[in-house]
């Protein structure tokens, strides 16, 4: 049997504030699966999503592809694990678009004599071929977004979890990003409040509330719950 | 230093078949260094440094006028000390200069002047690199050429988090005025403090946050990942001379 891509079991946090964030969660992705994360705001997805980098440390224990996310593995597990936040302003930090998109890849190792190339792809993957040279602090927001989902695209990780990313993009935009996910071989996490795209890419879906995950099952099955949707204020 | 958004002068030059950062780092501190270092009162060593500096700016195809205009907005900062100076205590051999109705030390006026002198060869220097090589690239030069890893790190994250700082303001501002703000000087005062109060907090957590997602695209602390190429022909031709050509001005008998 495969090891899958990512396993959650019984993990829990608490922000240094005293906010439970998570209580309890346990999730299976297994490998090329594509699952929508949902749930209302504060429901705890994107520390949820935080966690499969190692980003913040607590109770339970995580897994990408079977190895267990503790410090001595972190350098593997994030170059398996692609994490796309929910704000880009969080994700770009370099003078120019090609850096940022460049950054993840130069800390893996690839050579500069392949960086144009690689950069110019996953600029064009995500429709902004034009973008290179600009400074991310001057993009429109969608733009920032298509960016920041590139310096992810860039790192060629095995599984991408994506924090809403077709949240502020036009309706081509978020078409032409849907139709890019579609096309992906890789694993994907997903955590969105569109419906839409959850029925048309992800075979499964996940929804949490209040830090811990409430129902999971068939796309077609649990969007087709009203009354279920509406408790967990997604309809 | 400054930072043009939107702008790599380092991917630029190199596409251009321009100079290495190494280069230009090597060229203008070295002159910055060889001008602080010429002996007290040899003003035609330090005026052949100020030509050295044109002819560079020439060679580099530095904006002159763009440069002038920042050292000369950056002059009153380190021109402040510099103005004191004449006015301290008479000591032994040294005399008196009168200035109207101020007595002026001698001394302590000709050391005005040289540190004034060179303070603004170093700053007109510092200020031609940054027109002519991004700060990213500097950086990354710096890396290359060796310069301890810490010191490089605290660039990278000092301009990182400069950015952060000035990011949150733009936005706090851009908020706030949105809002309607104005009206009596104490209600502006107090939303001024405020203002800063959340403004060290906000960048702190995003600083925190961005850290995050530095560490998800694989950086593990220490210097940012740079690729390195050998120097070109050019380049060694350009460090060479700038080299020899300083030391041969302190030389001469001028
Ligand atoms: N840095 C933080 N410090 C303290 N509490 C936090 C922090 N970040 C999030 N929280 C709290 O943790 C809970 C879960 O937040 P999280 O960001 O994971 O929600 P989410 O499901 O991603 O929501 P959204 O749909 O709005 O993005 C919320 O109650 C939030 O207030
Ligand atoms: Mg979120």
């Amino acid at each position: 049997m495969t090891a899958p891509a990512i396993s959650v079991k019984n993990l829990s946090f608490r922000y240094p504030d005293g906010v439970p964030a998570l209580e309890g969660v346990s999730l299976r992705v297994a490998q090329g699966e594509r699952v929508a994360l949902l749930g209302a705001n504060g429901a705890g997805k994107s520390t949820l999503m935080l966690h499969l980098n190692g980003l913040h440390e607590s109770r339970g224990e995580v897994e990408i592809l079977g190895v267990p996310v503790l410090r001595r593995n972190l350098k593997l597990v994030r170059q398996r694990v692609g994490l796309v936040f929910q704000n880009p302003d969080d994700q770009l930090f370099c003078p120019t678009v090609f850096e940022d998109v460049a950054f993840g890849p130069r800390n893996l190792g690839l050579p500069e004599s392949r960086m144009e190339e690689v950069v110019t792809h996953a600029l064009a993957q995500v429709g902004l071929p034009q973008a290179a040279q600009r400074s991310p602090l001057h993009l429109s927001i969608g733009e920032k977004k298509r960016a920041a989902m590139a310096t992810v695209l860039a790192m060629e990780a095995e599984i991408l979890c994506l924090d809403e990313p077709t949240a502020g993009l036009d309706p081509r935009g978020r078409r032409e990003l849907m139709d890019l996910l579609k096309a992906l071989s890789q694993t994907l996490l997903v955590v969105t409040h569109d419906l839409e795209l959850a029925r048309s890419l992800c075979s499964r879906c996940v929804i949490m509330a209040r830090g811990k995950v409430v129902a999971e099952g068939e796309t077609s099955d649990l969007l087709g719950r009203q009354e279920l949707l509406l408790e967990h204020g997604l309809a | 230093m400054h930072f043009t958004p939107g702008h790599d002068h380092y991917h630029e030059a190199l596409e251009t078949g321009g100079l290495d950062a190494r280069a230009k780092i090597v060229a203008w501190l070295g002159l910055a260094i060889a001008g602080v270092l010429t002996p007290w009162g040899q003003w035609p060593v330090l005026g052949a440094y100020g030509a050295c500096w044109l002819l560079l700016c020439l060679a580099l195809a530095a904006p002159l006028l763009k440069v002038l205009r920042r050292v000369i907005a950056a002059s009153p900062f380190f021109l402040l000390l510099a103005v004191l100076l004449p006015f301290r205590p008479l000591e032994p051999g040294d005399h008196a200069l009168a200035l109207g109705p101020l007595t002026l030390s001698a001394a302590g006026s000709e050391l005005a002047l040289d540190m004034a002198a060179k303070a603004t060869l170093s700053v007109a220097c510092v200020a031609a690199l940054a027109s002519t090589e991004s700060l990213a690239g500097v950086t990354r030069g710096m890396q290359r050429l060796g310069a301890p890893a810490l010191f490089v790190t605290l660039m990278n994250f000092t301009f990182r988090y400069l950015l952060v700082l000035r990011e949150e303001t733009q936005r706090m501002k851009r908020a706030r005025d949105a809002r309607a703000f104005g009206g009596r000087w104490l209600w502006h005062a107090r939303v001024v403090g405020l203002m800063i109060g959340s403004l060290f907090l906000r960048s702190i957590e995003r600083a925190e946050r961005v850290h995050q997602a530095m560490a998800s695209r694989g950086y593990s602390g220490g210097a940012f990942a740079v690729s390195s190429r050998a120097l070109s022909g050019a380049e060694w031709l350009l460090i060479a001379s700038c080299l020899l050509l300083f030391v041969v001005v302190r030389l001469l008998p001028l």
